[in-house]
């Protein structure tokens, strides 16, 4: 409540108003100066003729001031009370019309169109006589209002404090607007013409879009006095205000679509759209240079990043709508080719005979490789832990029993693929001087191995975009820590 | 003969009345709650980015072998369809032993701002469909696409037919170039990339502005000049209420969706004329498939009823059946015309599919 008052002293104060409305109504009704009312009908007591009486509308607005940003339903309240306001002010309107026209009932018809056009309340800044207040509340000028709260603080004060200017420009003619400019602020003052052409550019398309509406507005009063003519039969008379305004409002809203359905509506919304638009890129474009300066993040920037987010999300979800687990299944793949390779690097460096030692490597005998034991607690060591990734996640332990058994074949198939694998790097020159042709092939070290095999996984990977997308998606970092628990194993 | 013969009296006994009226609405007015909305029981069945799919829970079982998704429009709440318990489209489809389920959109922020068409039909309504098909083990679903939805629909139907068993749209746009189309006129000479490019997302005031300036002075003032009459009831009041947040409560628009949409949609009409591409698929009416029902109201000051007729011959099936329905674009979900009329008309229609 915008008032300290309580609620029941304002609704008090409320009626005891409209009490003395009705008193002051009824006493004056019958006193000698209003005698001439019976011979008009519409002669009412007017405001001055009760000293001491507020207007009319006060009991609405006592109303706004008690509801104001008090109820959970403000904003309903709001349009109530103003719609409210512009109903009462035309039915007073209208019934001082009606006193005026008493000398005659053509005069009077004519005074009550006078009197309807002249009731609602003009906009602000729109001081056209007969302007409907609903048009005016139109969505770009509420639009560039609004645009303050989207971050350009002030911009409602910009065009004030550029209206001297503008005036100024239009004065002499907005040619140097367009004047070249020079200098190390060209840019700068380039991008102010080009704000200030923008905004009389939008206050042109303003006027040529409310010059519509004014027009629709007075149609709308040529189709209520066809309305009325048709109700001028016996027993159709219009006998209350509100079958009046409701008869208005049927005509209002037939010349507002007539109107509103031509080109020339068409074309003018969309300038009015179009200029304004370009003149709110212009200050956003100025909000982003002082944003810039101040080292702020712009809409500009976050636009790219979000941009870049969703185009990499439709990447993916495209990915994955080929095959659910294209992505996943690619991944694992190489996962398991890793997990083969290093597997048979292991049996083979775990061989006695093929066991690199410092300078020294030696050929091991097929023999000895085919009868290599696992000692009892590496197995045990071996099954237990298979056996607490089953418990942990079954469906992980199946897909790997799966996948070991399809290894060797996997192995054949990259045998035969790999015609030319990458020699591992030479570490021990001296070694192959004791070696022998054929068998000793020069050895790598464990860790040089695996990012050799991993090098040629990569190159050899059948979807490089799937790897591209996995690589994007951090994916490879899922697949390095399970190298490296693989490595483990 | 004047026509106006209003004394002076009457005049003001009827100011002063108003404003009694207006008096003893604010007590009703003040202990009014916050209005709710959704009358029935839902479950969400389905998740993705701001999208929800819902599965709403009737008394009984559904009886109906066949689900229907419903498609709301992106610019309003979907809660239209279930927004209270005597006026719930929902709730009588439900009744009548139909499964329902719903998409709701959310409400789309900046980092939405690149949602495209191909995103909403190709990607969350194409997802949902698939969701509600492998819940059910089957091919095919019921589509149910309201206003923008119902295009979107038709989009969808067209794409993938084998999704879809029956299409039903409501007060649903097909060409936007008819002479009575005011938005569609209005969005001839904008500028929509200058548009999109400066607003990012197309703000729901904007949009709802655009709405209420379709009939200026009936929805900025006479509804609030009518609303005094009914101020003393408090059921009445809320139902208002209701409605009125519904109607205000828009979520903004994704950006590039809304460029496509008013390019292709409004401006090039490519829906009839030919041409639409969503994403990388081609929709032509023609490959529809599927069984229509189309339902347009013959009051409809947004999607003007032969903006809705024009779907008749255009789909690749003979089985096409329309209802007109006597009400408005709001009225067909929540008069009691609408209430006894159309889940009737749906529930009959699939049933003999």
């Amino acid at each position: 409540m915008s008032d300290n008052k309580p609620v029941n002293d304002w609704v008090k104060d409320w009626e005891a108003l409209q009490r003395q409305y009705l008193t002051a109504w009824s006493e004056l009704a019958q006193k000698a100066p209003y005698a001439s009312a019976a011979a008009s009908p519409f002669a009412v007591p007017s405001p001055a003729a009760m000293p001491g009486m507020p207007p009319w509308h006060e009991g609405l607005e006592q109303w706004s001031r008690l509801f104001a940003g008090a109820s959970r339903q403000g904003e309903t309240v709001e349009r109530l009370i103003e719609s409210g306001k512009s109903y009462i002010a035309m039915i007073k309107g209208m019934l001082g019309a009606g006193a005026s026209g008493a000398a005659g009932e053509t005069s009077a018809a004519k005074n009550w169109f006078e009197a309807m056009r002249g009731s609602f309340t003009p906009a602000a800044g729109l001081e056209m006589p007969g302007f409907d207040a609903s048009l005016a509340n139109n969505p770009f000028v509420k639009a560039v209002r609004d645009i303050a709260g989207q971050g350009a603080s002030g911009f409602g004060e910009i065009p004030a404090a550029f209206a001297p200017f503008i005036q100024q420009f239009k004065q002499e003619g907005l040619s140097w607007l367009r004047a070249p400019a020079f200098g190390y602020a060209r840019e700068h003052q380039e991008h102010y013409q080009r704000t200030a052409v923008a905004f009389v550019d939008y206050q042109q398309a303003l006027r040529n879009y409310n010059a519509l509406l004014l027009k629709a507005s007075e149609r709308g009063f040529a189709l209520l006095e066809d309305k009325l003519a048709e109700r001028s039969e016996p027993g159709r008379a219009i006998d209350s205000p509100r079958a009046l305004y409701d008869l208005w409002v049927d005509a209002a809203e037939e010349a507002y679509a007539e109107v509103a359905l031509s080109d020339e509506f068409a074309k003018a919304y969309g300038e009015l759209a179009n200029t304004q638009m370009r003149m709110r890129a212009q200050v956003q474009a100025e909000v982003e240079r002082i944003g810039t300066d101040l080292g702020m993040p712009t809409r500009t920037e976050l636009n790219s990043v979000h941009q870049r987010l969703h185009d990499l999300r439709r990447e993916l979800r495209a990915t994955r709508e080929v095959d659910p687990r294209a992505a996943d299944t690619e991944l694992e793949r190489q996962l398991v080719d890793l997990q083969f390779e290093v597997n048979e690097l292991k049996a083979a460096m775990s061989r006695p005979h093929t066991r690199a030692t410092a300078g020294r490597v030696v050929a091991p005998e097929p023999s000895q490789m085919a009868k290599k034991p696992v000692t009892k607690k590496k197995a045990a060591a071996k099954k237990g832990a298979a056996k607490k990734t089953a418990a942990k996640k079954p469906t992980v332990a199946a897909k790997t029993a799966v996948k070991a058994s399809i290894a060797p074949a996997r192995a054949a198939h990259k045998a035969a693929k790999h015609v030319a694998p990458e020699p591992p790097p030479v570490v021990h020159p001296k070694a192959t001087t004791k070696a022998k042709a054929g068998k000793d092939e020069p050895r790598a070290s464990f860790g040089d191995a695996i990012a050799a095999m991993r090098r040629r996984v990569a190159r050899t990977s059948a979807k490089p975009r799937l790897k591209a997308v996995a690589a994007r998606l951090s994916k490879p970092a899922k697949v390095e820590r399970a190298s490296k628990k693989s490595r483990k194993s | 003969m004047n026509p106006i013969r209003i004394s002076p009296q009457k005049a003001f006994e009827e100011t002063a009345r108003f404003q009694q009226k207006l008096a003893a609405g604010l007590k009703t007015l003040r202990e009014l709650d916050e209005v709710d909305y959704g009358a029935t029981d839902k479950e969400e069945v389905y998740r993705e980015d701001k999208l929800v799919l819902y599965r709403f829970k009737g008394v009984n079982k559904p009886t109906a072998k066949t689900p229907i998704l419903i498609a709301y429009a992106l610019v309003n709440r979907p809660y239209m369809v279930d927004l209270q318990d005597d006026r719930s489209l929902v709730k009588n489809l439900l009744a009548l032993g139909e499964d329902v389920y719903l998409i709701d959109w959310g409400y789309p922020d900046f980092s939405d701002r690149y949602l495209t068409l191909d995103d909403y039909i190709n990607g969350y309504i194409k997802r949902c469909v698939e969701v509600i098909a492998k819940r059910h083990k089957l091919s095919k679903i019921n589509l149910l696409g309201i206003c923008q939805g119902g295009a979107f629909s038709l989009c969808f139907a067209s794409i993938y037919p084998e999704k879809i068993r029956n299409l039903i749209t409501m007060v649903t746009p097909v060409d936007f170039h008819t002479p009575d189309n005011m938005l569609a006129r209005w969005t001839r000479s904008m500028d929509v990339d200058l548009f999109v490019d400066t607003l990012g997302n197309v703000p729901a005031d904007l949009m709802n502005w655009c709405y209420l300036m379709l009939k200026p002075v009936r929805l900025n003032q006479q509804k609030y000049i009518g609303l005094v009459d009914i101020l003393d009831d408090k059921a009445e009041l809320e139902n208002f209420l209701r409605m009125e947040k519904w109607i205000f409560d828009s979520p903004d628009q994704a950006g590039e969706a809304f460029r496509q949409f008013i390019k292709d949609f409004y401006q090039a009409n490519r829906l009839i004329e030919g041409g639409l591409k969503i994403g990388d698929k081609s929709v032509d009416l023609k490959n529809l498939s599927a069984p229509v029902l189309n339902i347009f109201a013959e009051q409809d000051h947004l999607v003007p009823p032969n903006a809705s007729r024009a779907l008749r011959g255009r789909t690749g099936n003979d089985d096409y059946t329309e209802l007109a329905f006597k009400g408005g674009h709001i009225g067909i979900y929540v008069s009691g015309r609408a209430q006894r009329e159309v889940p009737t008309a749906i529930h009959d229609w699939l049933a003999k599919r």
